[in-house]
């Protein structure tokens, strides 16, 4: 057994020299917590493959039966997707993790805000301002995490913000670029004033 | 946030953005970014997941995460 930070989480209670019944159950919450997680998650992959980009975009008129095979086989690709990269880990779990909620704050964060609180936020804004905050954050992870591993020192980072926490900058990048192309582009469209 | 999104009748982030701000491409961009993330995510989760497994069935990591898709198949 290679010992790292995963295992340390995980073998906490056993260090600390409690009961089985403990370590048994600290083990069973984890992995009830992953797998709850994981089966939400690769819902949500699915759907969206067949439903938002199949349907929506390339097939239409694609029929019930088509759909479900397409469902299931998007699902039967994230799981074989999910495991390699279980195989080969970006990072420790927490920091994935960290990982994935910056890449959210970055990119759906401020389209969601802006679409519900600032009402004449146009869809130009909204696109580029996701594009250009998951790209600056995917960037930064990526070029840290697989690039530069060697590089990644409190030193080079910007701002001394870490790439587990260059979603909060990636957030204020999209709240930025969405505003000034909003206001190059202002075509005001209305239509949701009373809700 | 939830309040919101519930009066506008959309549940997905996709949906809500598309909708939102009248655009397919919008929807799309946040089609894939969801995937993205998604992705990312679950590379965290099966990372726990076979870590759990490697500990207590005492195998490799590999077969753990082997073990752990097909629990979830």
């Amino acid at each position: 057994m290679t010992v790292d930070r995963d295992i340390m989480v995980l073998t906490n209670p056993e260090i600390a020299d409690l009961p089985a019944w403990v370590i048994a159950l600290a083990a069973a919450g984890a992995v009830a917590a992953a797998l709850s997680t994981y089966a939400g998650l690769l819902l949500v992959i699915s759907t969206s493959i067949f439903h938002d980009l199949l349907k929506r975009n390339l097939a239409p008129n694609i029929t019930d039966r088509a759909e479900l095979f397409y469902a299931r086989l998007a699902a039967a690709v994230a799981i074989c997707v999910a495991g390699w990269f279980g195989i080969n880990p970006p990072g420790f779990v927490a920091q994935v993790v960290a990982f994935a909620f910056g890449l959210g704050a970055s990119s759906f964060f401020p389209a969601i805000i802006m679409g519900i609180f600032y009402k004449k936020m146009n869809s130009k804004g909204a696109i580029v301002g996701m594009l250009c905050g998951v790209g600056f954050t995917a960037t930064y992870i990526i070029y840290f995490k697989f690039i530069n591993p060697s590089g990644n020192i409190s030193e080079n980072w910007w701002f001394g913000v870490s790439p587990e926490g260059i979603g909060t900058i990636g957030m204020w990048v999209n709240f930025v670029v969405a505003f000034t192309v909003f206001k190059f582009t202002a075509d005001v469209l209305i239509k949701f004033n009373n809700w | 946030l939830a309040p919101y999104l519930r009066k506008f009748g959309k549940f997905t982030v996709p949906d809500f953005i598309g909708d939102r701000y009248y655009s397919q491409t919008a929807r799309t961009v946040a089609v894939l970014w969801a995937i993205f993330i998604c992705f990312t995510y679950v590379a965290g989760q099966i990372c726990g997941v076979d870590v759990v497994f490697s500990r207590f069935l005492e195998v490799n990591i590999t077969t753990g995460v082997l073990i752990g898709m097909s629990v979830m198949k």
